[in-house]
């Protein structure tokens, strides 16, 4: 029997009113890819701080190479004991170069004076332990998230570590890029480290894990090998219900164009658009699909009036529609739901009542009628199905499954005729997705032309009428529902000549 | 009835008992800042036997009114997580204006009043095309104005104070309407109408949503340009209103009035419970703090406290205020759900 990397035993985490971790017991086995699943809340991403010293256990045991550790920061965690984490949003320095970021916290010096060609070469070496062939004199921030995310790893293979934690690694990557971080892993593997990988879409799962491990409230349900590992089972687990269409396809009537952009263009700081032409029909449902950078949430921006086209018309109903700002956007009967509900979503200072009314407040004689805000947020509550037990609560203490559900209200209050979705199921739950898809069902079937973007394939094949295919700013091609295929959109998206 | 965190979806319960008990949460920092403010009113009235008195309570009125008022104006611009470092030389530069206005061209009080107040909007509407058009940090664009206005005060003063009014000009800052004195009365009036503003107009509204998180309003509809312009403009305009309300209370325009207001109305805000990054303030919360200011300087006059303790104990009060009031905030704010 191997030794564990790491092992926690019996550790319970008690957060101000919520039990996050109930004596759970988890063991990580050198070079194994170990897999924490669970819907969110269940308590995946606390054991993850608690391995990485990000926070303090209650009560409990952590032992790292068999022998117990004493709490004393993720930097003693990181570079003494072996256990590197890392983030789901890069956490990296956007204004300091990728050598400067790789070496942060244990610069090469001379008597105090900083040697950048010392840290240049040990950034240089990690870098090809990852594959990633950038300029480690480049500034992060000019870099595409994938390859924020390869030189967060490469930071944490710095520390030699034992453990690498990756928390939801491929929520911003596109299938190539996943690819490539699978070799990475696999090289991790390779050398005797143990990844634990947290992540919500199970097929990646059980496609990547040596051992699933299942937490559902707080609580270990069961670890799994591989062998026993399925979607169907990881669901069950997780939830403890069976639900067998993780997603609801529409069955809905399709109407006339309701909205359509020609000829969009428009220089942008990460992708230029060139000469895009959507059109989406009422009671359709069309995908956006393309790699990270290809401009999907770009056109959607340009569209909605977040960002100005510098060529290009779009057309409602047949008219055509001048747009310069959100605000006209939406008085034209568009709606945009961000993919960073945090960044640019919610006002977390308010109240849910109030961010469900943000784009639309209800006035009388000039005053905002707060009694009919209060209405309309406990209708949209039931309706949406958010669990809260007020809707004066600050919306920050919504789960992110609920918060989103605020962002679809506020926009279902807006009464928008086009609704654009950028990433909706991004950072939810199992549970929390199929109750969002099942929505955005719902609202074509009220004839609404509904735009989805997404990273994750399988959302847009199971609940799209259409696909859209972009390619560095231009439209690649279209798929309609007969057409649909994985390989057929990643051959749109990357150009590969078949 | 159980409240204890449930996730039912509540259906059973009395929405307005929530929005009351949520509301109460929302208002922590202002009961303790109103807390505070009893303490030491409880202190000061068995310190020193002059404290209670109508004539001294009055004083602390109207010594604090011109403060308020513009700390009022000063609230909305913290809302927006901005911030306006010209109110003190905005206020000396409407001061001194609309006394040369009344003593050099005749120009009738009450008109001389307005223009005053309409002199800090203009100044206001500067700050807020700077923040808005041409991309400047509220603290930037602010601090560029209290060197300019300040410089026009001297400019157009000579540095002299400008004097010889007629009598009606002392009617705004000392006159009475019955019992009352005008600047209490005016403070009020403000503190209502700031009240409304934010809390049943969507002015005050969009100010919390930018001051929340600018991107997200904007992106909602909100002319964030527009509105943010609006409350830099209200801020000119109540440090202009309270510039010459202190000008007729000693009957001259004085060159160096406000010199070091801003930080005064800027504590009175954060005390209140405004914070500086956005999305939380209120007009009452103001008022306790600029009345605790009040009350720390007027008890240092009666109980014979060195002058400049009041600098000290003032800024330790920030100090408090502020960090009880982070602490509050980041243990409140932790989700229920995770």
């Amino acid at each position: 029997m191997v030794e564990p990397a790491v092992e926690m035993r019996e550790v319970s985490k008690r957060y101000p009113g919520v039990l996050a971790l109930d004596r759970v017991s988890v063991t990580v086995l050198p070079g194994e890819v170990h897999v924490v699943a669970g819907e969110n809340g269940a308590g995946k991403s606390t054991l993850m701080k608690l391995l990485a010293q990000v926070e303090r256990v209650d009560s409990g045991v952590v032992l790292v190479g068999g022998k117990p550790v004493e709490f004393r920061g993720p930097r003693f965690a990181a570079l003494v004991l072996g256990v590197s984490m890392v983030h789901q949003e890069p956490a990296l320095a956007p204004h300091l170069t990728v050598a400067e970021n790789l070496c942060l916290g244990r610069e090469s010096a001379r008597l105090g004076v900083l040697s950048p060609r010392a840290d240049r070469e040990r950034a240089g070496a990690l870098l090809a332990r990852v594959n990633l062939a950038v300029d480690p004199d480049r500034l992060v921030s000019t870099l595409p998230v994938a390859d924020r995310q390869r030189v967060e790893i490469a930071k944490a293979l710095g520390g030699a570590p034992r453990v690498v934690i990756m928390d939801e690694p491929t929520a911003m990557l596109t299938e190539a890029e996943i690819g490539d971080l699978f070799g990475v892993i696999a090289e991790l593997k390779a050398q005797g480290i143990a990844i634990v990988y947290i992540s919500h879409r199970l097929d990646e799962v059980a496609h990547l894990a040596d051992r699933v491990t299942v937490l559902r409230d707080g609580r270990v349900v069961q670890t799994l090998p591989s062998a026993q590992v399925s979607p169907e089972r990881l669901i069950r687990l997780m939830v403890g219900r069976d639900i067998d269409n993780l997603y609801r396809k529409p069955r809905v009537e399709i109407g006339d164009v309701v909205l359509r952009a020609e000829g969009i263009c428009r220089r942008g700081r990460v992708v230029d658009l060139l000469d895009c032409t959507v059109e989406v029909r009422a009671g359709e449902i069309v995908g956006f699909a393309g790699l990270v950078g290809a401009g999907r949430t770009e056109l959607a921006r340009a569209i909605f009036g977040a960002d100005i086209p510098d060529a290009g018309r779009v057309l409602l109903r047949g008219r055509e529609v001048h747009i310069s700002s959100p605000r006209q956007g939406i008085e034209a009967g568009l709606g945009y739901l961000t993919e960073d509900r945090q960044g640019e979503g919610l006002a977390a200072a308010l109240p849910i009542d109030q961010n469900i009314t943000l784009a639309n407040i209800p006035l009388r004689f000039g005053l905002i009628d707060l009694r009919a805000e209060r209405r309309t947020a406990l209708s949209r509550r039931d309706q949406l199905g958010i669990t809260t037990p007020s809707v004066t609560r600050p919306v920050q203490t919504l789960s992110g499954g609920n918060q989103q559900k605020v962002m679809v209200a506020r926009w279902l209050e807006t009464k928008g005729q086009v609704l654009f979705f950028d990433e909706p199921a991004r950072g939810i739950d199992v549970g929390a997705k199929a109750e969002m898809f099942d929505l955005i069902g719902r609202l074509a079937g009220e004839r609404r032309g509904i735009v989805i973007i997404s990273s994750y394939l399988p959302e847009l094949l199971t609940m799209c009428d259409r696909i859209i295919v972009l390619r560095a700013g231009r439209v690649a091609g279209e798929l309609a529902r007969e057409q649909f295929s994985e390989e057929r959109v990643m051959r749109l998206a990357t150009g590969a000549v078949v | 009835m159980s409240e204890a965190g449930t996730s039912e979806p509540g259906r059973r319960r009395i929405p307005l008992l929530d929005a009351w008990r949520d509301r109460a949460r929302a208002a922590v920092s202002q009961l303790a800042a109103a807390g505070a403010v009893i303490v030491l009113f409880g202190y000061l009235s068995f310190a020193s036997g002059a404290f209670l008195s109508a004539s001294n309570l009055f004083n602390i009125g109207v010594q604090s009114a011109v403060m308020a008022i513009i700390a009022i104006g000063m609230t909305m611009v913290v809302i927006t997580a901005g911030i306006d470092l010209s109110v003190g030389s905005v206020a000396a530069l409407s001061g001194v204006l609309g006394a040369m206005m009344v003593v050099n061209h005749g120009v009738g009080v009450p008109l001389a009043t307005v223009v005053g107040a309409a002199i800090g909007a203009i100044a206001g509407a500067v700050n807020g095309l700077l923040v808005t058009r041409a991309g400047m940090a509220p603290f930037i664009a602010t601090l560029g104005m209290l060197s300019v206005a300040r410089g026009l005060v001297y400019i157009v003063t000579g540095s002299v104070a400008v004097s010889g009014a007629p009598p009606e000009f002392m009617l705004l800052g000392q006159g009475k309407l019955g019992a009352l004195p005008i600047p209490i009365l005016a403070l009020v009036g403000v503190a209502l109408a700031g009240h409304l503003i934010l809390t049943r107009t969507r002015l005050g509204r969009y100010a919390y949503a930018m001051g929340s998180n600018v991107e997200a309003a904007w992106l909602s509809g909100i002319p964030v340009k527009r509105y943010l312009t609006i409350v830099y403009i209200i801020s000119g305009t109540l440090a202009g209103f309270g510039g010459m309300i202190a000008a007729s209370r000693v009957d001259s325009g004085q060159p160096n009035f406000g010199i070091g207001l801003e930080l005064d109305v800027i504590a009175a805000t954060v005390i209140g419970g405004a914070s500086l990054l956005g999305g939380e303030g209120k007009v009452i919360g103001t008022l306790l703090g600029a009345l605790l200011i009040a009350l720390v300087r007027n008890g240092s006059v009666l109980l014979d406290i060195n002058v400049f303790y009041q600098q000290v104990i003032i800024g330790v009060i920030i100090w408090i205020a502020v960090f009880w009031d982070r602490h509050r905030r980041r243990v409140a704010s932790e989700p229920t759900q995770a």
